[in-house]
């Protein structure tokens, strides 16, 4: 098992270096840079910016270097923690990312509980009773809930929210707790906060899993080891969760990994709309005004989370299936 | 029905609702079954053998049902019960599966748990029926694998279903079948799945263990060699219905119905330069003619009409 995970650690190694190329490659790639983005928004003020003002700029933010240079300045200032400088927010990217980075990570885990506890208990039941009144119910909410815009349900639910109980639910703090420091009240005022996010983004995720159990087991249910169970006398719930669902829990292990960036890039929208902290409108508000540092500082956090998520989920599942572990 | 009889089948069908009608799979079926023999069921795909086997321990599932019927059973020193009138959920009915009748299947390969160990399953067995201490049940599990002839056992309980070879599995199926003594052993062709070295070994294991334990065996196939080194009785089933009965000894070299005698010419031989022959032309499942059996001379009987039957069976 340990060298397993080691041998996994050192494949890491040559992805996340190809990550940052690609990552620095295509923060690159749009014309110019943010400094004659501000040029331009300067010059419509009509103010006056010398040639040299400008070179002293760039050459601030290591922009004159050449790309390779430019490449393994950042890349080695990211892995001793200096992420660089923000120039659109004037503030380290330090400073700027890792409060949303958990803000995100926070909302990414609870909605993926709910989503869980929600959808594999009804795929459960849809596979079990097939066909009954139940499961045809649950495929009908679980494909009003896949085909809701989560934007639109943010929407619905902030007005619901505040029409029948009065209060805002925008953001993830009210306002008094904004900018205090944490405490029990802080953190009660987040948990009042943070369910409707929850449900927006566990929402869409809910159906499809609820679909992809309920098919998963369906196909174990036929399986021969469910009958030689039954034939031994186990009794019908006991035997459910100790042979088929355990095995069709498996592929859900492995998604674990991959789910951690869908929900951090499918939030921004949703973000934006419910006014959270998180990453994704800040990522898009980069990318849009040309913050390199901020951009691809970003990005390369998003692809080592992802990585890692890979990794845990592939550790998980070599714990509950001993196929994998012995491969 | 005498007094040696463990289990006898009365007028047992079973029907499947398909999307092109219902589908009797078993149609009007009776069987005796002997106390410490072998009643093997003969028969091609299809032919209902399997789901007789699955109804005695009312394992059928939707969308089968078991429409008409009884199966009597006689434990050793117990009163007959019917098999089909007992409750769903009942205790009595899950001491019947495990308990009271064990089963082994085709595949060793699907019919474990991938993600469960040996000892786990063969130790559930025991667990489900009897009052013991995982301790006690372990040594049980260890004793049981080891007679039937898996090397270093408490080292294999370790182990998962995929590091044992085909042959193995299959002796870890009728391990854990036979773990909690139960007086009647289906087995659903259990070598179908195996190469004729092994195949050889399980049978040998097989008889061996049924004279020594003395349990009665329901062994299901469509290999007329294998019914020939196993069987005492032999029952021929086609389209859900029973043709012919008999010990292995008339059916084998004496059979009545034509169906019997093309099951037999079909068997490949070692001289063979034509094509085999097919055994029946099958007609629509839906569609059953019906003959019942007849009882002839010898104490057999085939499901034909009286004028098809030879003048020297006639009673």
């Amino acid at each position: 098992m340990a060298t397993y995970i080691l041998k996994r650690l050192l494949a890491m190694i040559p992805t996340l270096i190809i990550i940052s190329v690609i990552v620095f490659v295509l923060i690159q790639l749009p014309p110019g840079d943010i400094i004659s983005a501000n040029l331009a928004a300067l010059q419509q003020q009509g103010m006056e910016v010398s040639t040299e003002q400008i070179e002293a700029l760039r050459a601030q933010y290591n922009l004159d270097m050449p790309l390779p240079l430019q490449y393994f300045h950042w890349v080695f200032n990211f892995m001793q923690g200096d992420m660089g400088y923000s120039i659109k927010y004037e503030q380290p990217v330090n400073t700027l990312i890792w409060e949303r980075l958990g803000y995100t990570v926070i909302i990414a885990v609870a909605s993926l509980l709910f989503t869980w506890t929600l959808a594999i208990p009804i795929g459960i039941y849809s596979a079990v009773k097939q066909y009954s009144f139940g499961d045809y119910l649950f495929t009908v909410i679980g494909l009003l809930g896949l085909a809701t815009p989560s934007f639109m349900l943010a929407l619905i639910l902030m007005y619901c929210a505040y029409t029948w109980f009065g209060i805002s639910v925008g953001g993830l703090f009210s306002p008094e707790y904004a900018e205090a420091p944490w405490s029990l009240s802080k953190t009660a005022d987040l948990l009042s906060h943070i369910w409707i996010p929850m449900i927006v983004l566990g929402t869409a995720g809910t159906a499809s899993i609820m679909r992809v159990m309920r098919a998963n087991l369906l196909d174990e249910l036929s399986k021969p080891y469910v009958v030689t169970a039954r034939a031994k006398g186990v009794r019908p719930l006991k035997l459910i969760f100790k042979y088929p669902v355990r095995i069709a829990i498996n592929p859900f292990i492995s998604t674990i990994g991959w789910l951690l960036p869908t929900l951090i890039s499918g939030e921004a929208i949703v973000s934006i709309v419910l006014n959270l902290p998180t990453t994704g409108p800040l990522l898009l508000q980069a990318l849009l005004s040309q913050d390199m540092f901020l951009a691809g500082s970003f990005l390369m956090l998003l692809s080592i989370l992802t990585v890692l998520g890979m990794l845990l989920s592939d550790i998980l599942l070599a714990v509950v299936d001993p196929r994998i572990r012995y491969e | 029905m005498s007094i040696d009889t463990i289990l006898s089948i009365r007028g047992l069908s079973v029907m499947f609702k398909t999307e092109i009608g219902e589908h009797l799979a078993v149609n009007n079926v009776s069987l005796d079954m002997k106390r410490s023999q072998t009643t093997a069921i003969v028969g091609e795909s299809g032919s209902g053998k399997s789901v007789t086997a699955y109804a005695m321990m009312r394992l059928i599932q939707a969308p089968g049902k078991i429409t008409s019927g009884q199966i009597i059973c006689t434990p050793a020193q117990q009163e007959s019960f019917d098999v089909l009138q007992l409750a769903d959920n009942s205790d009595a009915l899950y001491h019947l599966r495990g308990g009271l009748m064990a089963m082994i299947f085709q595949e060793p390969m699907t019919a474990l748990s991938p993600v469960h160990t040996i000892g786990n399953q063969v130790m559930e067995a025991i667990l489900t029926h009897q009052s013991v201490t995982k301790a006690e049940a372990f040594e049980l599990a260890c004793a049981m694998l080891d007679r039937v002839g898996i090397a270093d056992a408490s080292q294999r309980m370790q182990q998962y279903p995929f590091e044992f070879s085909g042959g193995m599995r299959q002796r870890v199926m009728i391990a854990m079948a036979l773990v909690c003594k139960p007086q009647i052993l289906i087995c659903d062709e259990p070598t179908t799945a195996l190469d004729v070295t092994i195949q050889a070994e399980i049978l040998a294991l097989l008889k061996e263990l049924k004279e020594t334990i003395q349990i009665s065996l329901l062994f299901i196939t469509h290999d007329l060699a294998v019914v020939a080194q196993i069987a005492d009785q032999v029952m021929v089933m086609n389209q859900g219905r029973v043709l012919e009965t008999g010990s292995v000894r008339q059916i084998l070299n004496d059979p009545i119905h034509p169906y019997t005698q093309n099951l037999i010419a079909a068997v490949p031989g070692m001289k063979q330069q034509d094509r085999l022959r097919p055994v029946s032309n099958k007609p629509d499942p839906t569609d059953y003619p019906s003959y019942s059996l007849i009882p002839v001379k010898g104490d057999r009987q085939v499901a034909l009409p009286v004028s098809l039957i030879p003048e020297e069976y006639h009673l």
